[in-house]
């Protein structure tokens, strides 16, 4: 058993079981911090498979930015307690778990033939395997391709963005007559 | 390649992750749990599609960079519904606002 190998097993079973935690948790603070977890191990296997750009953007972007609005809002709304304990939906628990063992097996089979019928390596992998020999920085690479071949999906983005930004501030608006309490810095 | 894993593990992995990410969603009731559960699964899917880029070229990287940016917005306006529901009944369990009018 290679070095690899040893830390591919090592992280992955950290990151099923934070994100075991983020699922069994009581307390929606320990699941959130779970996630942050569970976010580093998968940063550390996107450097393993040699995509260092998207480790920073996940450390950068939910590590970060995503998880600290979702840490914000629990403590903004004291969720931090579980909610009323009766199970008014009976059988709900039996029949999440009854679907997610029909999803893993229905997901196993498809890796399965995947692993079995593999279409080798496309076209576009040439040049992956041509940056890392000629030693080409991948950021370069994916920001030419972000403004060449994908150019109107980014500018798309970047239209979705603002409609999110819109959208939360009308909805977290506060129409005149509702509420006296001053809450500045919502989300 | 550094560390030579099998495409495939890393693919049982996302398997796995989403898998419990799903059962998360479909059994919790605290709606920020949920939420979290939700980018479980997203990140999931974005291990295996930067798996998949690794034999198939930058495309995989370049479409993980848009999930992330869709789950931002998602999570943005997600938390915004929830400070508005909360602010109208100080209560969020996700079965008793099943009926989505104020």
């Amino acid at each position: 058993m290679n070095g690899g190998l040893i830390a591919f097993w090592i992280i992955a079973a950290i990151s099923v079981i934070t994100a075991l935690g983020v699922v069994l948790h009581r307390n929606a603070i320990r699941s959130a911090l779970f996630l942050v977890l569970n976010f580093v191990c998968l940063a550390v296997f996107y450097v393993f498979l040699n995509a260092q750009v998207l480790a920073a953007f996940q450390i950068l972007v939910y590590a970060g930015a995503i998880m600290v609005l979702f840490l914000f809002v629990i403590q903004l709304l004291n969720l931090g307690g579980e909610l009323s304990p009766t199970d008014p939906l009976v059988g709900q628990r039996a029949v999440g778990l009854l679907l997610g063992a029909g999803l893993l097996a229905g997901l196993g089979k498809a890796i399965d033939f995947a692993r079995t019928h593999s279409p080798g390596l496309a076209p576009g992998a040439e040049r992956v395997l041509a940056a890392e020999r000629g030693g080409i920085s991948q950021i370069q690479i994916i920001g030419f391709d972000l403004f060449t071949k994908y150019v109107y999906p980014f500018e798309l983005t970047s239209i979705l963005l603002l409609v999110g930004v819109i959208g939360v501030m009308i909805l977290t608006k506060r129409r005149a007559g509702q509420g006296t309490t001053d809450a500045a810095g919502r989300s | 390649m550094l560390l030579d894993v099998p495409s495939f593990y890393y693919l049982a992995l996302s398997a796995v992750l989403f898998t419990i990410g799903t059962v998360g969603v479909l059994t919790r009731r605290n709606p920020i749990v949920i939420f979290l559960c939700v980018e479980l699964m997203l990140n999931a899917v974005n291990l295996s599609l930067i798996t998949f880029s690794r034999t198939q070229g930058y495309d995989g990287q370049i479409f993980a960079f848009f999930v992330m940016t869709v789950a931002a917005a998602e999570v943005a306006v997600g938390l915004g519904i929830i400070v508005s529901i909360f602010r109208q009944r100080h209560n969020i369990d996700v079965d008793e606002v099943s009926i989505l009018r104020g």
